[in-house]
C-alpha cells in the first residue's frame, strides 16, 4: 500500500530485567510462575503511502498526542522543530526531498 | 402541591396535581434543544399562572431533563483534561474492542470524549489488594496539573488503578486540583464509579467531567427561575436514570446519573398505575414526536440495566455495543427506537417506502402543521386517513392544516405508485413495524410471552398506535391512561428521592468469608443512612433495596441478584446460592450446582418512600350503558369507506361499552 514495513509481534518475559526472555509467538502450556510479567507488543501496520507525504498539520496532532516520538518524526516522516516546537519549514521541505530521494 | 417539567425531544410537558382540589393541571409547551432552559421557564409561567389563579403555592418541583445526552451529543462538551496511572494512557482509545458493525472493515470507533494530548500518566501505583506499591509524586502531579490547565482544561477527570479498593491517590490529587480550579469540576473514579473493570469507570468519570460545566450552568439558570416563583421554599429535584429523583447538589457532584432522565419517568409511571390497578405484567410502551420507548413491569417492579452507552447506535432496537461512551450507573431498562409522530417518510434508492429515523423536530415540524415543514410525516398521514381532527388536535391549541398534509403526501403516493390513503396506510404500516420491535425487544426477546401482557400505551402518539400493535402482538387489554400526552411527566410525581451506593467484593460466597461479608454491609448501610440523615428523611420513609452481583468463580460477567437483608447468616448463604442457579438458569439454559459462587459488588439503592398522588376512579354512569356520541367521521382507505365514531373522552364513563371503530377524542 506504498507505506514502510511493520513491526512484528513480540512476547517478552520479564521485560527490561537480567531475566528477559523473548518467547515464540505460538506459544501454549506455558507456565509462568507468581510475580513473572509478560509483554505484548502488539504488530503494527506500515501505514497507507508514503510518511514523508503526509500532511504536516496531522504529523504534529500525532507527535503532541505522544503517538510518534521526536525521532520517529525526523527519521520517518522527514518533519524538522525549531527550537519553540513549531514546524521548521524550509528545514522540512529540504529533508523530505532527501529523503523522497 | 407537587408540579413536573419533563422536557422531551419535541415537547416539554408541564404537570401540576392540586392534592386539594384533586385537579389535575397539565399542558405542553414546545422543547428547545438549543435553549432547553426557555421550555423550562415557559412551563413554569403556566404553573404560575395556575398558581396564581387559586391562590396557591407549589412545594415541590421534579424535572426531567435531556441536558446531559444533549451536551455529548451536539458537541458542547467541556474541554477535559484527565490523569491516569502509568502505562493506561490509552484506556479510552483501546475500550473494549467491540466492533459495533463485525462485518464493516471501515467503522470509526467513537472519537474518545479526550484527546490524547490532555490525557497524562502519574507516577503511582496500587495494587488488586488496595496496597500502595508506589508512592504518588506530589510535585510531578501538581506540575502536571499546571501543564493541563494552560492548556485550556476546564474540568478533570482521575481515574486509577484499583482506587476503588484504596482512594487515597486519587483522593490526594483531589485536593491538589482544588487549587487550581472549583471542586465541581473535578472528578474522580472513586467517587463517581467506585467498581471494578477500569474502562467503564474510566469513561463514566469521564463523561461527568464532559458534561458538568454545561449540567451546572443549566442548573444554576433553573434554580435562580425557581427562586423568582416562590422564593427558596421551593424542593427542586431532578429525575436521575435509575427512576428516582435527586437534589441539583448531588447532580452537581455525579452528573452522569442524568443520562436517562426522561425516559425513565413514563415507566415510573406505567409502574404505578398497574400496582393501583393490580395487574401483574404490563409492557409500557411510550411514543412521542421523535422516538418511542418500551420496558416492562412484572409484579409493580421494573427491570435494571447497567450497561448503558449515551451516545450509541441502535440498530433493530437493540443497542450497539462499543458505538458510544459507557456509563455505569443502575438505569432502567428501557428499549428505545427513534420513530415517532413526527418521523419523516421517505423513499430509498430501491424505491421502498421508509420512515425516519429523520424527524421534522419542532421546527419545522410536520408539515400540516403549516411551520414550514415539506416532508410528509406520520402525523400527516394520520391527518390525511382520518384519525386526527384538524380543529381538535393538543386540544384545539394546535390548528392541523389537511391541504398540506395531502400536497406532501401526494408527492410520495406518484413515487410509490399508490393511491393517497393507501400511501398514507402505507406510512402508518411502517411505522407500527419499528414499534413492534421495541415491543418484542423486552418481552418475547427476553423470554417473556406478549399475550399474558397488558399494553399501557402513552405519549403524544402511542395511544393513536396502541389498537394496531396490541392487535400484532395478541394482546388482548390496552390501557390508555388519562393525559396520555403528559402522562411521563406524571410518572415524575411519582418518583422518590434515592441514589445507591456500591462496594467491590470480590469475595467467594462461603462461611469463612461471612465476616468480612458483613462488615461491606455495615459500610453501604452506614453510607446510606448518612444520606437519609443529610437530606432529614424522616425513619418511616427510609428504604434500602440490596442486591449482590454473583458469577461463578472464574466467570467473566455477573448477575445481579436480590437480598432481602444487611447481614448475611450462615443459613441464608443456600439460599443465595439456589437464587442465583435459578437466575443463572434462566439467562443461560443452565447452571452448575456445585461450582463455588463468587460476590463481586454489593449494591444499595437507599430511597425515601414518599406518599403518591392517587388516580382518582372514573365514574359509573348513571343510566344508559350507551356513551353519548359526538359525532361521526367519515374515513376513506382507497375504494373503501369506513364509518368512524367518535367520542369525547371526558364525558365517557367506567362502564360504557363502545363497538368499534371509533374515535376517542381527549383533550
Amino acid at each position: 500500500m506504498g507505506g514502510s514495513a511493520g513491526e512484528c509481534e513480540q512476547f517478552l518475559l520479564n521485560p527490561e530485567t537480567r531475566e528477559q526472555k523473548v518467547l515464540h509467538s505460538k506459544l501454549s502450556n506455558f507456565i509462568m510462575k507468581k510475580g513473572e510479567i509478560l509483554r505484548v507488543v502488539t504488530a503494527g501496520g506500515g501505514g497507507f503511502g508514503p510518511a514523508i507525504e503526509r500532511d504536516l498539520d496531522l504529523v504534529i496532532k500525532d507527535y503532541l498526542s505522544g503517538k510518534i516520538s521526536n525521532k520517529q518524526l525526523r527519521d520517518d516522516y522527514g518533519v524538522v522543530l525549531t527550537n519553540a516546537g513549531t514546524v521548521d519549514y524550509l528545514l522540512t521541505s529540504n529533508l523530505r526531498k532527501i529523503q523522497g530521494g | 402541591m407537587r408540579a413536573a417539567i419533563d422536557i422531551g425531544g419535541t415537547f416539554t410537558d408541564v404537570v401540576l396535581f392540586d392534592e386539594k382540589r384533586g385537579k389535575i393541571f397539565s399542558t405542553k409547551v414546545h422543547s428547545n434543544p438549543k435553549y432547553p432552559n426557555k421550555a423550562f421557564i415557559e412551563g413554569l409561567f403556566h404553573i404560575r399562572k395556575y398558581l396564581d389563579s387559586n391562590h396557591e403555592d407549589i412545594q415541590e418541583l421534579v424535572h426531567g431533563t435531556t441536558i446531559v445526552t444533549n451536551t455529548i451529543l451536539e458537541g458542547n462538551k467541556a474541554c477535559v483534561g484527565m490523569l491516569v496511572t502509568e502505562g493506561f494512557r490509552d484506556i479510552l482509545e483501546i475500550g473494549r474492542q467491540q466492533r459495533h458493525n463485525l462485518y464493516d472493515l471501515m467503522i470509526d470507533p467513537p472519537k474518545p470524549l479526550v484527546p490524547r494530548h490532555l490525557i497524562k500518566e502519574i507516577k503511582e501505583r496500587i495494587n488488586a489488594d488496595g496496597k500502595i506499591l508506589s508512592p504518588l509524586n506530589i510535585e510531578d502531579t501538581t506540575r502536571i496539573i499546571e501543564n493541563l490547565i494552560e492548556n485550556g482544561v476546564e474540568s478533570l477527570a482521575v481515574t486509577l488503578l484499583f482506587s476503588f479498593e484504596n482512594p487515597v491517590h486519587e483522593k490526594q490529587i483531589k485536593s491538589i486540583g482544588l487549587k487550581y480550579m472549583p471542586k465541581d469540576y473535578i472528578f474522580v473514579s472513586s467517587e463517581i464509579s467506585p467498581e471494578f473493570r477500569e474502562y467503564e469507570r474510566a469513561s463514566t468519570t469521564v463523561v461527568a467531567a464532559a458534561v458538568a460545566p454545561q449540567v451546572i450552568k443549566y442548573l444554576n439558570e433553573l434554580e435562580k427561575e425557581l427562586t423568582k416563583l416562590n422564593g427558596s421554599k421551593i424542593k427542586f429535584t431532578i429525575m436521575h436514570s435509575g427512576g428516582g429523583t435527586i437534589l441539583p447538589g448531588n447532580v452537581k457532584k455525579q452528573p452522569h446519573k442524568l443520562v436517562e432522565s426522561g425516559p425513565a419517568a413514563g415507566l415510573m409511571a406505567a409502574t404505578q398505575l398497574t400496582k393501583v390497578l393490580g395487574i401483574k405484567r404490563a409492557i409500557s410502551f411510550d411514543m412521542g414526536g421523535t422516538g418511542a420507548k418500551a420496558g416492562i413491569i412484572l409484579d409493580g417492579t421494573y427491570q435494571y440495566t447497567t450497561e448503558y452507552e449515551i451516545g450509541g447506535g441502535i440498530h433493530h432496537s437493540q443497542r450497539l455495543k462499543g458505538s458510544g461512551y459507557p456509563v455505569r450507573f443502575p438505569m432502567l431498562d428501557i428499549a428505545e427506537v427513534g420513530a415517532g409522530a413526527g418521523s419523516i417518510a421517505w423513499i430509498n434508492p430501491g424505491g421502498l417506502l421508509k420512515v425516519g429515523p429523520k424527524s421534522a423536530g419542532v421546527i419545522p415540524g410536520p408539515a400540516c402543521y403549516g411551520k414550514g415543514g415539506i416532508n410528509p410525516t406520520v402525523t400527516d398521514a394520520h391527518l390525511v386517513i382520518g384519525h386526527l381532527a384538524p380543529d381538535y388536535f393538543l386540544g384545539g391549541k394546535q390548528t392541523l392544516f389537511p391541504k398540506l398534509a395531502i400536497k406532501t403526501l401526494i408527492n410520495l403516493s406518484k413515487t410509490v405508485n399508490l393511491p393517497l390513503e393507501e400511501t398514507a396506510q402505507g406510512i402508518i404500516n411502517i411505522v407500527n413495524v419499528n414499534m413492534l420491535r421495541v415491543l418484542e425487544l423486552v418481552s418475547i426477546d427476553r423470554g417473556y410471552d406478549p399475550r399474558a401482557f397488558t399494553l399501557i400505551a402513552f405519549g403524544g402518539a402511542g395511544p393513536l398506535h396502541a389498537c394496531d400493535l396490541a392487535e400484532k402482538m395478541a394482546i388482548k387489554n390496552v390501557i390508555i391512561p388519562l393525559l396520555p400526552g403528559v402522562f411521563s411527566a406524571w410518572g415524575l410525581l411519582f418518583a422518590d428521592m434515592s441514589t445507591y451506593f456500591v462496594e467491590t467484593v470480590m469475595l467467594n460466597l462461603n462461611l469463612k468469608n461471612i465476616k468480612k461479608i458483613n462488615q461491606i454491609f455495615n459500610r453501604l448501610s452506614l453510607k446510606a443512612n448518612q444520606f437519609f440523615e443529610k437530606n432529614k428523611v424522616p425513619s418511616k420513609n427510609r428504604s434500602m433495596d440490596i442486591s449482590l452481583d454473583l458469577r461463578y468463580l472464574r466467570q467473566n460477567y455477573e448477575l445481579n441478584v436480590k437480598y432481602d437483608k444487611l447481614t448475611m447468616l450462615q443459613r441464608d448463604l443456600v439460599k443465595i446460592k439456589n437464587q442465583f442457579h435459578k437466575i443463572h438458569e434462566a439467562n443461560y439454559g443452565h447452571y452448575f450446582s456445585n461450582a463455588i459462587i463468587q460476590i463481586v459488588n454489593i449494591r444499595i439503592m437507599a430511597s425515601e418512600k414518599l406518599s403518591k398522588p392517587g388516580f382518582s376512579k372514573i365514574k359509573l354512569a348513571s343510566n344508559t350503558s350507551k356513551a353519548a356520541k359526538y359525532g361521526t367521521q367519515n374515513i376513506q382507505i382507497s375504494n373503501y369507506i369506513k364509518k368512524y365514531k367518535i367520542y369525547h373522552r371526558s364525558i365517557l364513563r367506567a362502564d360504557h361499552v363502545i363497538h368499534g371503530p371509533a374515535i376517542i377524542q381527549e383533550e
